[in-house]
Formats: structure tokens, sequence, C-alpha cells
């Protein structure tokens, strides 16, 4: 019997699906294993399906009763249970049981997947009683080989897990218990120790393997489970999913009642309560979503025939497979824009967060000359000052120098500032540590610091300290730029602040103490004050007070040359701008010091200036540029200053968004596999519509209509599922390590116009995915599809 | 006498088909002529595989003959674009299908609507038209039926319903109360025949029922793809609104073409 051409067409997409999906898992194996798995069940879907269609032996297929498959079926379950309870959960539970046996009812999570084998084994049973067909065989043993394969994944899994968890190294790299129970913040932590454990103990690629078996198994035995609930009989599905709404209505009443929907300001790692509130919530929704859809439809077949045919044939009883595979595509879909728009989202708030570091350290309009500096700068900042939409400038003068501390040596740029009016401008005075800007105009108050002042630039805590999370410098240093209040001078920063700087003069100090001016016993020099980013101190090794040389490379002209000019400073404070380059370049000092030191007299470098509005500076640059009237100075916004930084950033979401948009083509595979299908099963219809004067294009629009309905749908639940996850993300908090990343949370940046943007390219796609499918349909002969029942 | 200076409704002019069967070709119409008038009934009958359906199939447009030509008023429809076939078996052709075939998502009512949705007209003068065409074939109380909970009559009933409802100039009927009681079947010839006393609506009805073929005006009887005869009643004065004397019968039983 031969295949009709979509048939034939589904077989090869799911094999072409299921070589790339294999590729991708074996290149990258973490994430796409799960595509790998979706492409193997295409696969095996088209080939089963095909199969299907042979009658074989003659027999009719509603005939043979479901048998041995259901018996195979409650066998694996019947294996798996010992499997996930006896095996994985022991060993993944191990190390805490052994420290902490307090802690064992929070594995009450063990039962609960023991009631829901126990609950998929009595629909097995209940199944068993209901002759299926071949169908129904075939259905059953694709949820046992799914079946088998995962649990292959989990034992290999699990055996390299438990090997990596008693290996004495692993241990979750110095965790706490908590963080080890919720691990949802730290969990590329985890994965990563994971990683490095099973790397060195050799067995990285069992655990890849694992991974892609249990995943692919996985979502075989999800397909299965789909097509297999379509077998039972209406009444029970009706019953059972009755029972569920009230159940996920009452949940959700009470949760919405009862738990916060945020986690304490108190406790920001107690995040229990508020997961399970935003899991309820979400099934909650997902369900009236789908308690919806029918009303929706019922809305839809008032715009007119085409809507109303498609609408229809939406509803009409298909085989298990096509419904399996309909809702697999809205899946598909759902899943593509969710990871699209979370993807983006966090790209945006990296961007946002880089975006604000720069505003906040560098001058929203900079004017200067090409090189050199000019003289007689005073009218220039009145006029600048005059332009509308200004609202502050600043002069500044600017060298490249050397700063030696007793330790060390560093290259930086000094930067001489108007300590009154900078304030207006950047952030600095909001971003000093340690220190304050007073000590720039009177660097005498440097010579009588209180201890607590001189503040460490050395420790930097790896992982949050004892006293949690917000224990961190990297936090308090968020707080400050939150709230933008001067660093807090509590009690125990205090005294933190000492013991750090205790260790450090034990650590350092000792023998290079006859060094350090600062120690000197003679009377210290009233010396300007510098400014120095944390990174910078660090690696100097300086705290407020120490005395620093500054070193010129263009001094005064000697008998030789240029000869190297050197002055000493006194560190007058300690600044975090959360941008490296900046912590580790920059250093502020007076105009009239650095104007003295460079040697350049009265001139500047430049004027920094604040407009009112930050997206709005190209205008104003171009306004200030017309009211100097001056072709000499350079008038440029900071878009223009840092547009190889912001357009590599676009390039780079582009990028993105390419490369997650193939994913959404993946997915719209799906749906072309799905009109194959639905155009193959409703041939008949079609014959009959076309009899009746149904027109080529209006069945094409019934056909793509259709797509268009599981599109909507899948880009509706996904781009929810993906707010959900930027939810989730901004108010749980996905801490980073910031030794990596400089920044110690995943920033998330929602912006509407992307998730537009993704749900319109979603529905897109989706719509161009049909066009093939409902123009084979449109090309049916209407005799020959009225033949085809 | 503007009708008789019209073309005839459908000319079918040497018509031949013949299938692939297995690699064979099998000649199943072997060079059909026949001429309808506007406004006539006429029946055909014959032994089953004489043909009857495909003939039927290929005068209502939804196949093309192998060899010749069908002209409605004088327009060759074998050589219409897909786009203007579809306009013209909407706007023209009622069928009445031997298996049914009516659309199993959509109920009684909105079977019979559906002829007039394609066409594009407001659905609630669609729905008080189908209801009322429905009521006259009994089934007034099955409206929101579906085709799988109706029995096999009332599907041809719903089927007949369907292509009677936008009133087309020409019904093709395939044996559309094959399977209906005697009494059920005299009731909807009887509407068959006030139809065309009405509206001067033509129907060509391909029966078994041999009481019907003969109560009809004309009958054409087929066998082995030709056509072994083709019979006039004289006595029969005609259904036409507009002078049937104008309407003469011009031929006596077809000579079936060589
Ligand atoms: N697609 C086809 N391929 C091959 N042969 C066909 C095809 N369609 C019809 N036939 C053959 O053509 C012949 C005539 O079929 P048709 O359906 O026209 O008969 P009929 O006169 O309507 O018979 P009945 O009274 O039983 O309905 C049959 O012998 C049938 O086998
Ligand atoms: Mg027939």
């Amino acid at each position: 019997m031969s295949r009709s051409a979509p048939a034939t067409i589904a077989l090869w997409l799911g094999a072409f699906a299921c070589v790339v999906g294999g590729v991708a898992a074996g290149v990258f194996a973490p994430p796409p294993y799960g595509l790998g798995g979706v492409a193997l069940v295409l696969f095996g879907g088209g080939f089963v399906h095909a199969l299907a269609r042979r009658p074989r032996g003659g027999r009719r297929a509603d005939e043979l009763r479901v048998g041995w498959p259901v018996l195979v079926l409650c066998l694996f379950a019947l294996l798996e249970a010992p499997i996930v309870l006896g095996i994985v959960l022991p060993f993944m539970t191990l190390g805490v049981v052994l420290e902490a046996p307090h802690l064992v009812p929070a594995y009450a999570l063990g039962p609960v997947a023991g009631v829901g084998l126990l609950l998929s084994i009595l629909l097995l049973i209940r199944m068993g009683r209901h002759a299926t067909g071949t169908h129904g065989r075939v259905r059953a043993t694709l949820v046992a080989v799914g079946m088998l394969l995962r649990s292959a994944g989990f034992a290999i899994g699990a055996v390299v897990l438990s090997l990596a968890l008693t290996d004495p190294n692993a241990l979750m790299l110095g965790l706490g218990l908590e963080e080890r129970l919720m691990p949802v913040g730290q969990m590329p932590a985890i994965v990563e120790s994971f990683r490095l454990v099973t790397g060195a103990q050799g067995t990285f690629r069992l655990l890849q393997v694992a991974l892609v078996l249990s995943g692919a198994g996985f979502a075989i035995e999800l397909f299965g489970c789909i097509t297999c609930w379509f077998l039972l009989p209406l009444g029970f599905r009706r019953a059972f999913w009755a029972v569920f709404d009230v159940l996920a209505l009452a949940g959700f009443v009470v949760v919405t009642l009862l738990l916060p929907i945020r986690p304490a300001a108190s406790a920001p790692n107690e995040i229990t309560l508020p997961s399970i509130r935003l899991a309820t919530t979400t099934i909650f929704l997902i369900r009236v979503l789908f308690r919806f859809i029918p009303i929706a439809l019922d809305g839809i077949e008032q715009f007119g025939l085409r809507a109303l045919v498609a609408a229809r044939m939406m509803r009409a009883k298909k085989s298990g497979f096509l419904t399996a595979i309909g809702a697999l595509s809205i899946l598909a879909v759902s899943f593509s824009s969710c990871t699209l728009t979370t993807t983006l989202s966090v790209m945006g708030g990296f961007r946002n967060d880089l975006k604000q570091k720069i505003l906040g350290n560098n001058a929203h309009v900079v004017i200067d000359r090409e090189r050199g500096t000019f003289d007689g700068w005073a009218p220039v900042l009145a006029t600048v000052r005059g332009v509308d939409q200004v609202v502050a400038a600043t002069p500044y003068v600017q060298g490249e120098v050397m700063i030696t501390s007793s330790t060390n040596l560093g290259g930086a740029v000094i930067r001489g500032i108007d300590p009154d009016t900078i304030g207006d401008v950047t952030d600095l005075p909001r971003n000093l540590r340690h220190g304050q800007m007073d000590y720039l105009r009177e660097p005498e108050r440097l010579l009588r610091l209180r201890p607590a002042e001189m503040g460490a630039g050395l420790l930097r805590p790896l992982v949050p300290a004892d006293d949690g999370p917000r224990g961190s410098l990297l936090d308090e240093v968020a707080d400050v730029l939150d709230t933008a209040s001067p660093p807090a001078g509590t009690p125990r920063d205090e005294d933190s602040e000492r013991i750090a700087r205790d260790i450090d003069e034990f650590l350092f100090d000792d023998e290079e103490a006859p060094a350090r001016p600062a120690a000197a016993p003679a009377a210290p020099d009233v010396l300007p004050g510098l400014i120095v980013g944390q990174e910078l101190a660090r690696t100097l090794r300086l705290h407020v007070g120490d005395e620093v040389n500054v070193v010129s490379p263009l001094g005064e002209l000697g008998p030789t040359g240029p000869m190297p000019r050197s002055r000493p400073f006194r560190i007058a404070g300690i600044f975090y701008s959360g941008m490296y380059e900046f912590d580790m370049k920059m250093a502020y000092t007076t105009l009239e010091a650095a104007q003295s030191f460079l040697n350049v007299g009265q001139a500047i470098t430049g004027i920094e200036v604040k407009v009112r509005d930050t997206d709005r500076a190209e205008p104003v640059a171009i306004a200030i540029a017309s009211a100097l009237g001056e072709r000499s100075l350079r008038v440029r916004a900071w878009q223009e200053v840092n547009r190889n930084l912001f357009g590599a950033l676009q390039l780079e979401k582009l990028a993105m968004f390419i490369t997650l948009g193939i994913a959404i083509l993946v997915a719209s595979f799906c749906i072309v596999g799905t009109l194959s299908l639905m155009v193959q099963e409703k041939r008949r219809e079609v014959g009959i519509l076309k009899a009746m004067g149904t027109t080529g294009e209006q069945i094409v629009s019934v056909f793509m209509i259709q797509g268009l309905m599981i599109g909507s749908l899948g880009a509706a639940t996904g781009l929810g599922l993906g707010y959900l996850s930027c939810f989730i993300m901004e108010h749980f908090g996905i801490h980073l390590n910031p030794e990596v990343y400089y920044i110690d949370r995943l920033p998330v940046h929602i912006d509407p116009s992307e998730f537009a943007a993704t749900g319109i390219a979603a529905v897109v796609v989706c719509l161009l995915a049909t066009i093939y499918p409902a123009i084979l349909g449109s090309r049916l002969p209407p005799l020959d599809a009225l033949r085809s029942s | 006498m503007t009708a008789s200076a019209k073309p005839p409704l459908v000319v079918i002019d040497g018509v031949h088909k013949r299938f692939l069967h297995e690699g064979r070709s099998v000649q199943i119409l072997e060079g059909i002529d026949l001429v309808i008038e506007r406004g006539e009934m006429l029946s055909v009958v014959g032994p089953s595989g004489a043909g009857k359906s495909t003939l039927l199939h290929i005068l209502g447009t939804l196949d093309l003959p192998t060899a010749g030509r069908i002209l409605y008023d004088g327009q060759d429809v074998t050589r219409y674009s897909p786009g203007r076939l579809a306009t013209f078996r909407n706007y023209s052709l009622g069928f009445v299908f031997q298996a049914h075939h009516l659309l199993p998502e959509f109920t009684a009512l909105e079977n019979v609507m559906m002829p007039g949705m394609i066409r594009g007209g407001a659905r609630a003068a669609l729905a008080r038209r189908a209801e009322a065409l429905l009521t006259e074939v009994g089934l007034g109380h099955r409206l929101t039926h579906r085709p799988g909970e109706l029995s096999g009559g009332e599907q041809a009933r719903v089927a007949l319903a369907r292509a009677l409802v936008l009133e087309p100039m020409l019904v093709l009927a395939d044996e559309p109360t094959g399977n209906l009681d005697s009494k059920t079947s005299e009731s909807i010839h009887a509407l068959f025949f006030d139809l065309n006393r009405r509206r001067g609506t033509t129907f060509l009805i391909v029966t078994h029922n041999n009481e019907l073929a003969d109560s009809m005006p004309r009958k054409v009887s087929m066998r082995d793809g030709r056509i072994e005869s083709d019979l006039r009643r004289f006595s029969y004065s005609g259904p036409f609104r507009d002078g049937p004397s104008e309407r003469e019968p011009t031929l006596d039983p077809t000579d079936p073409p060589g």
C-alpha cells in the first residue's frame, strides 16, 4: 500500500529532525538533549504512523486487544519505582542525610514521586481493560520504550552522580545546607561542580550519555502518554479534568490568600513558599487557558466560513497520533518562544546594567579636543550650562600615569575634577566605598583618620559569607548603588572592616612595614588626595590614607630628553563603579592638583555634561555644538563614545535572536507535520467542500487558520511562561560568580516590545509553515478526496 | 421566446471516460451524447456498474472526461479554471452523492447552510431557509444532530436539502431515495416535482426505483457506458412556467451513438 505524500513528508521531516537533533545532542550535550528527544519522537512517531497504516495479517485493527504491551509497561513502571526511589534519591541525599538527619523530611519528594508512579501504574492497568487496537499496542510500546530509555538513563546517572557525590572534593563546593536543599540560585555552580568532578573521575561522557538517554526517554514517554491518554474513555477523562480543575482552583485560592509572592526581604533565600505559589498559579492559569479554548473557538467560528471550518476541524475527533503531534507542536512553539524571550530579557538586563554603569561613571556628553587641552574654558562652561536640557557640566583634565605603592605598581588614568560639581554629572561621590570627597578638598584631614575609615581593598569573599548572601561586599555595594546613600557606617561594617584591615596588615605589612610611608613615625606631609578604584586598590594594596607615588611619563625636559615626573599623593577614597575597566584604571584628584602635576597651566582636557534625558543625549550634543560654534571642540554624546561596545551588544543580541529563532523554525516543522496529517485526515471533508463550490483559496485559508491557531496558542503560552521565568529570575535572583561577570546576580530587563516581536515572529513563522500543507490540501482533486473515505 | 433562443442547458458531446486500473486502461463511458433542456426532469437508470455515477460526476464537474465536451449554456466547462469551476458549482449545481457525504463536524442544519456560507451569505437568513427546508423533508426535529447521530435515510434527506437549498438551476442526484421507505420517498419525489414546477429547476436523478423513473417525463437508460435508450413521455404536459407549448419534444428515442 503506497503512502500518501503528506505521510511521506512527515516521515522525511521526522528523519531529518532526528539527524539534526541527534547531532546537536552529541555536540552540545546538556541543553539541546531535549531537542534530540523531540526529534527522535518525531521520527519514531512518523515511523509508527506509517507502520500503523499498514493492515497487518489481514485482521481488523480494532479486534486486537492490548495485551502484552500493557503488561510490559507495568513491568517497567514497577522496575522504575525502585530505581527512582531506591537508587537515585538515596544517593542524591546521602551527603545531607549523613550530616543533618533532621532534614530528611524535606525529602518528602520521594514519596510524592512514588505516589505519581503508583498512579501511572493504575492508569496503565485501567487502559489494559480496554480494547485499544493496533494503535493502543503501538502507543503502549512507545511508552514502554521511553520508560526503558529513561530508566537506563536514570540508572547510569544515579551511579555517576553518586560516585561524584562521594568524591571528597565534590560536596557542592562549600554550599550551605539550605542551598543544597533548594539549589535554585546556585544551580550553575552545582552544575559546574559536577562537571569538574565527573571530568576528573572520567565519567563526564557517561553523564552526558545518561542525560541524553533519560531526556530522549522522557520525551518519548511523554509523547506516548499523551497519545495513550486519548485511548481512555471520554467520561473518565472528563471526570479527571473536572476533579483536577476543582483542585487547581482551590489550590490557587489557597496560595493566593496564604503565601507570599516574593521572598521576604529578611530572608531572600527562602523561596520555597513563593515558588509553590508561582507553580500553583501557573498550573491554574494554564488550565484556565485550556478551559477558555472552546469558548475562544466558539468566538472564532463567527468570523466567516474559513474560520468556522478551521475551528471545527481543530475540534474534530482526530487520530491519537495527530492529537499528540498537534499538542507537541504547540509545546514546541511555546517552549522556543519562552526561551527566546527569557534569553532576550537576560541579555537586555546585561545591556541595561552596562548602560547604567556607563551612564553612572561617564558624562552623557563630553566636550573635548581631538588632541591636547584647551585654555579659556570658563566662558565655554558657562555657554554649555546655558544650553537647554543640560543639567550640569564640570571640567576635567586627564593624563596617563603610573601609580606606585610600596608593594606594587599599575598604570592608570589620572583625572583632575572639580569635587564640587562632579557629583552633579557622574556617580563618583555615590560610588565611594571608603573615604570621602571632602578629603580631596581638605587633604589635611587625611592625617587624622579613624581606623575604620581606612577600609580594605583586599578581601572579597567568593561565596556569600556566613551571615547570609547580603554579607558580601558586592551586595553591600549593590545596596549602596540602589539606595544611593553614602556607605553605611553601621557597627558591623566597622567591625568587619577592622578585621579585614587587621588580616591585611598581618598578611602583608609585617616585613614591608618600614617601606610604608604611612606607617613611618615621621610626621606625614599634607599631600593632595587621590581617589582610586577598588580593583586598583586591590592590586596596589591601598587603604585610605596611604601614600602613593604618581609618575607621569611626560615630565620636564631634562638633559637626556623628557624626564619622568613624580609626585606623592595620599589615597582619599576608594570607589566601586561596577565596571572593571573603571575600577582598575581611574584615579581622581582635584583639578588644580592634576593641572599642576600634568603641567598644563590653566588648561583642561574637556567638559563633562549631564543632560536631562539620557536617551536624547545626541540632540543635546548637537545643540551644544551649535551653541559653542567652535569647530576645534568635539562634542560627543555617550552613545557615540561607546559606539563599539553597544554595537557589539546589539550584534550579539541579533545573533541570539536568530539562533533561538531557529528553534522556532524547528518547532514549525512540527506544525508542517501536524497540518500535513490534518490534510491527510480531512481529505473527505475537503472533497465535500470543493464539490459544494469551495475555492482552493478558501481551503488554503482553512488550513492556514488552523496553523495560526496552533501558533498563537503556542506563542501565547510561551510568552506567558517566558514572562514567568523572567519574573522568577528577577525576584528570586539567580546568583552569578562575580569573579567572572563582575555582577553578582543575573540582571533581567523585561522589554514588552521584545515580547511582542517574539510573539509576532513565532506566529509569522507558524503561518509560513502552514503554507505548504495548506496548498497541498487545496490541490486535492475533489473526487479523489471523496473516494479516499 | 427568450428560452427557445438560448442554447440548451446542458449539452454532453461525445464524452468518453477511461480509468487506469493497475496499469490497464478501463473504458467506463464510451461516447455519451445527451442534450438536457431547461426545466427538464430526467431519470437515469441502468444496471449497477453501467457508469451512471461516473457520468454524474463528470456532469457535476467533479471529474474530467477523457474525451468530449460538457457545455452549460454553450460554455465548455471542461476548460474552466479551478476557481471558476468552484464558483460555477456553487451557483449553478446541486449535487446529491450516492454516499451522502455530509460534513461530520457540522450539525444537520449547518450542513444544509454550508453551500450558502461558501457563497458568503448571512448566517441568520441561511439558517431560516435551511430550517424550513429540513422541516419540509421531515427533519425539523433533527436540526442539531451531527451526521454520525443520524440514520442513513435521514442523512440522505440532509444531503438532499443541502443540494436544494440554494435553488440551483440543475440538481444532480445519485440515488437520493435509495434507502428510504416508500412513503418518505414519495414525499421527496413530490418535492422534486414541486420545485420543478415552482422554480423551473432541472433535475437529473439516477435511480433504481422503477416507479420514480417511470413517473419522470424523460428516462435515459444506460448500459456498459453507453446510452441504451432515451425516452420522453409525450403525455407529460411539462412544468414550464413560461409556455410549455413552445418546448416541443424534438427527438424520439435517441439512437445510442456508435
Ligand atoms: N476510479 C476508478 N478506477 C477504476 N474503475 C472505476 C473507477 N471509478 C469507477 N470505476 C468503475 O466504473 C464502473 C462504473 O462505475 P459507476 O460508479 O459509474 O457505476 P454505477 O452505474 O453508478 O453503479 P451503481 O448503480 O452500482 O452505483 C464500475 O465498474 C467501477 O468499477
Ligand atoms: Mg452509482
